[in-house]
């Protein structure tokens, strides 16, 4: 216990955590910041945001087809609205406008109708009509719900839709643009939380190695048991670190004010895509943590095989390159971006963490097994 | 000395597999995407007939041809009774017909005589679109979408006074009218020089970064220092290992460039297109064209891109020079040296975007490759100078030797231990 904890104290090295402290900062600043700052993003999605919200108030986490009917008739309330204020406007007069259905169809080539619409659009901000455009997004997507089933070629992937069509689920109303703003920020963020990792772990046995410690420490009565606990500290401080990262991340995140989206289900008909699982939106960020734990143990792992085996830096950080790039990759695509989403085969993501999982737990074993025997010298 | 230092380099074979990592990497660049691509022949096809240069004679040429070709589409339906002019005219009436009726190799006939149809036709409006380009209009938008004013705004549009002076010179040497493969179809130009350009500059920064910590560190990492730095040589051995360093980088930099573009050429055959001028409007992207700052055929640009992309990579290999004397610690070195980058990227965002100290802000080596496709040319406003790469580069090379004899001075005075 007192040796893991001193290889512990150790990994914590002052500067590295400053190194890290300063990346993950220049990292939020050029990755993540925007989705923080600028959420949602622009109109009508502000307006679909307080609108779904509000849907949530009036309806429930569903929509069935009665409460669709009410909905339509709130839209035409806005209309009337902006019918209203259309009347109100004299330019609106003097070219003739004076109806919303008329606004919507303008010839916007014209010069005179462009300038219209884009003083009442953008000038004037006039919110109806930037809510009306909301209100017309998710009716069209509640009318249109399924049909997309022809853009899957795939056989599973239609079984799939067809399932969620049965199910009541798909008239949640969950909004697209939650689930981007939480997909665009997990999966960046765990690009870092593979880095700042790897920092940490990857010196877990190279500064032995660099001050000759080695030979002493496989004397002592620890002795080759030592790789063992330098594993449980490289563990210890990758939960440490995830953990860590994953808290600052939820005391951002919980500013974008998403939370009343929880208990919904995310296979809504105005979301993206479905996924392979009946997740509610809680369900799939505990999906998705653990997912990034799994990532952040398997950096690890390689991490510490390859500490052991460089023979200097420079080898430990090259062949880490190609580890950090490749779960990178994969961890934006399909890993924890776009997790169990219905683009991506469903064994290919369980595979790919199989896999992972596997390699790097093997190379770990066979290097555990030769720690017995190697030659020190 | 040299040799011995650069054996060190030989001898750890972790250059070479990430080398070739690298290069299997951009290969998946390459060949993404590659099947929206395999119309390019028809291009070919064009220029081997009717030569790069776009006149009257080849527009003829190529009229004659479609009216040809269109007589062979005309009798494909027989039923419809209409005589079209042109294949998309019959597309966009058969849609449902064309793939019921048709045979792959009559589609593939059609969709390619659609295609030349499509060179055709931006062909004969490159003038009108000239004519009516505005390099001041544009720089105004751009101006706008990113926000500058003032000062900054000012000395903005004085380039793009420049730009459209330089815009009429081009129309004038009609460089513009050159056949090229479509840029908004296949975005060749964004391929070759953004995607697989900045990818090659960033793995070249991480092969240069460990290259180059590892010769000025090696005696520190292998507790060879005492032995080293009190031979005859002495601290002096550091101007060799920067020598070394030299040799390497550049080796390794062109080794990874070189194997990439050879890649990239024997997938996209541009034989015949090697000195179509890179501003031409066949290669533009956006509605705004690409405009050179000179007279730049292909092969001009993609030596230049090389030269700048390799020069790049020195400056970095300077910077790591020093950090190595400063921190004697490959670790430390690497991930100071991406704290460097970041802050280079990340500081223009937080000036102010009324002086012209937001347009300096951008003169750093790390915000230059980040727009490699734009090298040379008048599209950026934040570079919108002619001379921009060769400021930034000559001006960081500047600073960073100073700041390389400084550490120098500096370590010559060290305490070794």
């Amino acid at each position: 216990m007192r040796v893991f904890l001193y290889e512990l104290r150790k990994l914590f090295n002052w500067k590295v955590l400053l190194l890290i402290l300063f990346i993950s900062f220049l990292f939020y600043k050029l990755f993540l910041s925007f989705y923080f700052e600028n959420f949602p993003n622009g109109r009508p999605a502000k307006d679909e945001f307080m609108i779904t919200k509000e849907m949530i108030n009036k309806y429930g986490h569903e929509m069935d087809e009665k409460e669709f009917q009410h909905f339509k008739n709130w839209y035409k309330q806005k209309k009337d609205e902006a019918n209203a204020y259309l009347k109100s406007q004299q330019d609106a007069e003097k070219l003739g406008i004076t109806t919303y259905e008329q606004f919507r169809q303008l010839d916007l080539t014209n010069k005179q109708y462009a300038d219209f619409h884009e003083k009442v659009v953008f000038v004037d901000q006039a919110d109806v009509f930037w809510e009306l455009q909301a209100f017309e997004n998710i009716i069209e997507q509640y009318e249109s719900k399924g049909r997309d089933i022809e853009s899957y070629t795939d056989e599973d992937q239609q079984e799939r839709v067809k399932q969620i069509m049965a199910n009541n689920d798909v008239n949640s109303v969950f909004p697209y643009l939650v689930y981007e703003n939480y997909n665009e920020l997990t999966r960046f963020w765990t690009v870092l939380i593979i880095i700042s990792v790897v920092m940490v772990t990857c010196r877990v046995h190279i500064t032995d190695r660099l001050n000759n410690a080695i030979s002493l420490q496989y004397t002592t009565k620890t002795g080759r048991n030592l790789f063992s606990l330098k594993l449980l500290a490289a563990l210890a401080a990758t939960a440490l670190i995830t953990t860590v990262q994953i808290v600052i991340f939820w005391f951002f995140y919980l500013g974008n004010g998403t939370q009343a989206f929880f208990p919904l289900s995310i296979n809504s008909f105005y979301n993206f895509y479905y996924f392979w699982f009946d997740f509610t939106f809680e369900g799939y960020i505990i999906t998705t943590v653990i997912a990034i734990y799994i990532v952040a143990i398997v950096a690890a792992l390689f991490s510490v095989f390859f500490s052991r085996i460089a023979q200097n830096y420079i080898t430990l950080i090259g062949s880490l390159v190609p580890i950090v790039v490749l779960l990178s990759y994969c961890t934006l695509k399909y890993l924890v971006g776009e997790l169990f989403a219905i683009l991506h085969p469903l064994m290919l993501t369980i595979g790919t963490f199989l896999v992972l999982i596997a390699i790097s737990t093997i190379f770990i074993i066979y290097r555990m097994k030769q720690e017995k025997l190697v030659d020190l010298i | 000395m040299i040799k011995y230092e650069l054996i060190k380099v030989v001898k750890s074979p972790i250059f070479i597999i990430l080398l070739l990592f690298f290069v299997a990497l951009n290969g998946l660049i390459i060949f993404d995407h590659k099947n929206e691509r395999e119309n390019l022949p028809v291009l070919q096809n064009i220029v081997e007939q009717y030569g790069t240069k776009i006149d009257d004679e080849a527009l003829a040429g190529m009229k004659k041809e479609i009216d040809h070709e269109m007589v062979w589409v005309n009798e494909l339906n027989p039923k419809s009774g209409k005589q079209y002019q042109f294949p998309y005219e019959f597309i966009k009436g058969h849609e449902a017909f064309l793939y019921q009726h048709l045979t792959d190799r009559e589609l593939n006939r059609l969709f390619n005589l659609n295609l030349f149809t499509q060179y055709y036709e931006t062909a004969k409006s490159v003038d009108d679109i000239y004519s009516e380009l505005d390099a001041t209009e544009f720089a105004r938008q751009q101006i706008k979408k990113y926000g500058l004013s003032g000062e900054a705004e000012e000395t903005v549009l004085n380039q793009a006074n420049l730009l459209e002076k330089r815009l009429q010179q081009l129309v004038k040497n009609g460089e513009h009218r050159h056949f090229f493969y479509l840029g908004s179809v296949y975005e060749m130009h964004s391929l070759l020089f953004k995607k697989l350009g900045r990818a090659i500059a960033f793995e070249g920064m991480i092969l240069v970064v460990l290259i180059t910590a590892l010769l000025t560190n090696y005696e520190f990492e292998h507790r060879t220092f005492f032995v080293a730095f009190t031979s005859k040589r002495g601290r002096n051995l550091l101007w060799d290992k920067l020598a070394a360093s030299v040799i390497a980088n550049v080796c390794a930099v062109m080794l990874l460039i070189a194997a990439t573009l050879i890649i990239y050429f024997s997938v996209y055959d541009y034989s015949n297109l090697l000195f179509v001028p890179i501003s031409s409007y066949f290669n533009s992207e956006t509605p705004f064209p690409y405009i050179s700052w000179w007279n730049l055929s292909f092969l001009q640009y993609v030596c230049l891109f090389v030269g700048c992309l390799l020069l790049s990579q020195l400056l970095y290999m300077l910077l790591t020079f020093s950090l190595s004397i400063w921190l004697k610690n490959s670790y430390l070195v690497f991930f100071t040296f991406a704290l460097f980058a970041g802050v280079s990227l990340w500081l223009p965002s937080v000036v102010s975007l009324n002086s012209n100290f937001i347009l300096i802000m951008h003169v750093n080596p790390f915000y230059l490759i980040m727009n490699p496709h734009v090298w040379f040319m008048g599209n950026n406003i934040f570079t919108m100078f002619p001379y921009f790469e060769a400021v930034t580069i000559a001006a960081w090379a500047v600073i960073f030797i100073l700041l390389g004899f400084f550490s120098m001075y500096k370590f010559k005075r060290q305490p070794l231990n």
